[in-house]
């Protein structure tokens, strides 16, 4: 594990953070939403089935694998919508690096106007707005409303028309979650007695728990607040105001909102981080990962006039290490071996092959080089005049004598090395068969070159023409007894 | 007279010539007259001129007879095999002895492409004889 941090390159850093902004973003585009949720379990499946892997149980890994791939092909399928909606809404600048501190507030100025409103209509309300403690023990009977709280809709719920206008409402940041809520009436005997049900029941609840309730009276037309059992008129709007805000913690909560949303986009900038450093460091775990390669030497500034005639090895086979995911891009073309042949002398050079020599891809590590030494043979290139034989193979009958094997062209210019050169006096043909050879006859063959260092000079041809005469034994006899005799 | 002459000067190139291919004799230097690899030597003569002999013959002769002989001298005969020297004898002529003759017993090893250098004390190449030991 230390040894995978120490290693860190600095393409790793960067993909790390890159991955984890873009897990960031994810959750800053798609917050609030259900694409969300599904993420975050297909995120929840993918380390499951990378510890599955781990833990080397095969079918479970391959089990969750396949889920997680089909639920990611779902998410898009289910969620087209609102995947779409985050991309058509918002402008590039939003996706790549904006954020939305938007806070579910409770718009008072808008409930103090239709509040007032109310009063000056004579239309009877009361409004609850509860506080920490969870009102839903108390309240006897409500419908589900849960819509946006707007002037329009206050004024739809509490028509006198509305199914719904007798009993409160309950309001929760900006909405309405219930509607025609029943309260328990206050048994206080010192209320006064023009008030009726709505206020009695909204000191009811504010007796027992610490929600504000605002009441507007339909007889008097009177806008009153009630908190902590407590209810009192209001006849001015910026006092409302002031006072639901500092029940709501509005002024208080600007900020401390702001800091809330800042803490959890660190702590979710965070949490991606540490994620995607996880998921790294499980990529890489297998760090014992060996691989070879045969790697072709590069010989760099040979000095003038010298040729590099033969070499032991013409590839040094690389072996490297490091993590899975790495070793298996790696492609052969990555990795190089350059020797610097400026000191090399004419003759035999031996070099190491150390790390020095070989350019590595980043994010792995030399094991072993094989062979780790190389020879080099340089020399001054020169030209030779050499004559040409026939290597010849196979059988040749008792019976016959070769009296003649003729060559065109007999001698061949040929380049190579001036060391070489020296120790060569005769170039032979490829191996011909000697059945071939009966009668007088005309075989072509070609020059073997022999080392491969050497060339044919300009102008020189590799074919070569042979021709062979021959004679039999008894006819040579023949020959012979009438010289003699003649 | 003019004709006589002629005929003379004519034989005298001609008889030069036939004993071509090892050039003219230098200022005290031998003349190699005929250089062979033979199967076999009788009565100091070359039998069975070959170059490309069978390993079964068992036994290979390089044969060459030389003029211009004054006093008794060292030849050469360096065999090579593949470019690489095999074995080399030094061989005496001495009036009126005129030819030599070095051998070596065919191994299967021998199989391949030879040479021999027929030369002198001072190096010089007289001839490169050339054959191949086959099956």
């Amino acid at each position: 594990m230390y040894q995978q941090i120490y290693q860190i390159r600095w393409q790793d850093a960067i993909d790390i953070l890159f991955v984890s902004y873009l897990l960031f973003r994810f959750y800053v585009i798609f917050k609030g939403t259900h694409v969300l949720r599904v993420l975050i379990a297909i995120a929840l499946l993918f380390f499951l089935q990378r510890i599955a892997a781990l833990l080397g149980l095969v079918v479970t890994s391959w089990a969750i694998q396949g889920i997680t791939a089909a639920s990611a092909l779902l998410i898009i399928v289910l969620f087209t919508r609102e995947i779409r909606s985050v991309f058509q809404a918002r402008n590039l600048g939003l996706l790549l690096w904006g954020f939305t501190f938007k806070q579910k507030e409770t718009p008072c100025d808008m409930v103090a106007d239709v509040v007032f409103d109310f009063a000056k209509e004579r239309t009877g309300a009361i409004l609850i707005f509860p506080g920490k403690e969870d009102i839903r023990g108390v309240i006897q009977k409500s419908i589900r409303w849960d819509g946006k709280l707007s002037r329009e809709m206050l004024h739809t719920i509490f028509e006198k028309n509305s199914p719904v206008h007798d009993g409160a409402v309950i309001i929760q940041g900006d909405r309405i979650t219930e509607v025609s809520v029943i309260l328990p009436l206050s048994a206080n005997p010192n209320l006064p007695n023009y008030f009726g049900t709505r206020h009695r029941a909204a000191v009811g609840l504010t007796e027992v728990t610490d929600a504000l309730v605002v009441v507007v009276s339909e007889e008097r037309g009177v806008v009153s607040i009630s908190k902590g059992g407590e209810i009192t008129p209001v006849s001015q709007k910026e006092v409302f105001v002031q006072i639901l805000r500092k029940h709501l913690g509005l002024a208080a909560q600007e900020k401390e909102g702001l800091r809330k949303a800042r803490l959890e986009f660190a702590l979710v900038g965070l949490v991606s981080l540490g994620l995607i450093t996880g998921t790294w460091i499980s990529f890489t775990k297998g760090y014992d990962t060996v691989l070879a390669f045969n790697v072709p030497i590069e010989y760099t500034n040979r000095p003038p006039g010298l040729e590099i005639m033969e070499t032991s090895v013409s590839f040094v086979k690389v072996e490297l290490v490091g993590a899975s995911p790495v070793i298996r891009f790696i492609k052969p073309d990555q990795i190089s071996i350059r020797v610097d042949l400026s000191n090399a002398v004419s003759g035999k050079n031996t070099y190491t092959i150390t790390k020095d020599n070989i350019t590595l891809p980043p994010g792995v590590t030399l094991s072993k080089v094989t062979p780790q030494f190389l020879d080099v043979f340089l020399d001054e290139v020169v030209e030779k005049l050499l004559p040409v034989q026939v290597d010849w193979v196979g059988s040749i009958s008792k019976d016959i004598l070769v009296t003649k094997v003729e060559l065109e062209p007999s001698r061949v210019r040929v380049l190579g090395g001036k060391k070489v050169l020296e120790t060569i006096e005769t170039l032979y043909t490829e191996k011909v068969q000697s059945e071939m050879v009966n009668t007088d006859t005309f075989i072509t063959s070609r020059l073997l070159l022999t080392p491969p260092s050497l060339k044919l000079a300009p102008g020189q041809k590799e074919k070569i023409n042979i021709e062979v005469k021959v004679i039999n034994k008894e006819d040579w006899k023949e020959s012979i007894d009438k010289e003699e005799g003649g | 007279m003019f004709y006589s002459i002629a005929k003379i000067a004519i034989l005298i190139i001609t008889f030069s010539l036939l004993r071509e291919p090892f050039s003219f004799a230098e200022e005290g230097r031998l003349i190699l007259v005929k250089a062979e690899i033979c199967e076999d030597l009788r009565q100091n003569q070359c039998v069975f001129p070959n170059r490309i002999v069978s390993i079964s013959v068992g036994k290979i002769f390089c044969y060459s007879s030389f003029s211009g002989i004054t006093k008794a001298t060292n030849i050469y005969h360096k065999w090579y095999q593949r470019d690489q020297l095999s074995a080399t004898f030094v061989l005496k002529l001495k009036p009126p002895s005129y030819s030599t003759a070095s051998s070596i017993q065919l191994r299967d090893t021998d199989k391949g492409p030879w040479r021999i250098e027929i030369v002198d004390q001072s190096g010089h190449i007289y001839s490169t004889l050339r054959f191949s030991v086959v099956d």
